[in-house]
């Protein structure tokens, strides 16, 4: 990878944490106001709803944060390494802890709560699909990864 | 290990030391160790080629076998 490209990379990861961090502190609890408003008989649920949705936008800023790292061992050329598979170990755990949060939602607003958003929860559930393929994407690529590694490692004791 | 790699031999019967070997042929005194101790698991041809270059020898001169199992079950005196 030239620099440009890690530079461009690492904007954009600045962004999405900016945007990550403005969707947690101003829009979700404005977006939860507002749906309260519209939908008083479950306005009950919006500090849990809420505090979930938190939860879910900071395993996005954990994955930022793992995936910056990543970009810095690139960059030093040290990817090839038993130090990169623990972080992405995290960003797969991330993304499967957003999955099962999102999951626990969805089965709390359609069989518990029942909020009669249909549409919502059908788009719940297709989040969690979506993410656990990311997850598994994800982790054949840390295969990869270790393959890699294996060979650099063998490839540098050879004289 | 058992190819050996006879450089202490050559080196001395060369008078070239080991900094200047390592020099000549284009990788680190630490390899050089590495390859003089018999720690060394494999070679590049490229390698090999210099270091026959600069000793000047074939690479049946620097390279040795010995069998394991005849070092094991020789006799002792």
């Amino acid at each position: 990878m030239n620099n440009l490209t890690i530079r461009i990379l690492r904007c954009v990861l600045v962004l999405t944490f900016l945007a990550m961090v403005v969707a947690q502190t101003l829009i979700l609890p404005w977006l939860s106001a507002v749906f309260a408003d519209d939908f008083p008989e479950v306005a009950y649920i919006r500090a849990s709803m809420l505090a979930v949705s938190i939860l879910v936008i900071a395993c996005g800023e954990v994955v930022v944060v793992c995936t910056w790292k990543l970009l810095s061992m690139v960059q030093q050329d040290s990817i090839f390494s038993e130090r990169a598979f623990g972080w992405v170990n995290w960003i797969v755990g991330a993304i499967v802890a957003a999955c099962m949060l999102v999951l626990g939602v969805f089965v709390y607003t359609s069989f518990w709560v029942d909020i009669g958003q249909l549409g919502l929860t059908m788009a719940e559930f297709g989040a969690v699909i979506g993410g656990l393929t990311l997850a598994l994407l994800l982790v054949t690529m840390r295969g990869l990864l270790s393959k890699a590694t294996t060979l650099q490692s063998d490839l540098a004791e050879v004289i | 290990m058992a190819i050996m790699v006879r450089l202490d031999v050559l080196l001395a019967e060369r008078k070239i030391s080991v900094g200047e070997f390592a020099e000549r042929v284009g990788i680190t005194p630490a390899n050089v160790a590495v390859l003089k101790n018999g720690r060394a698991k494999a070679v590049r041809f490229s390698t090999l080629d210099a270091i026959c270059r600069v000793l000047n020898c074939q690479p049946g001169d620097v390279l040795m076998r010995e069998d394991e199992q005849e070092l094991l079950s020789a006799p002792v005196h």
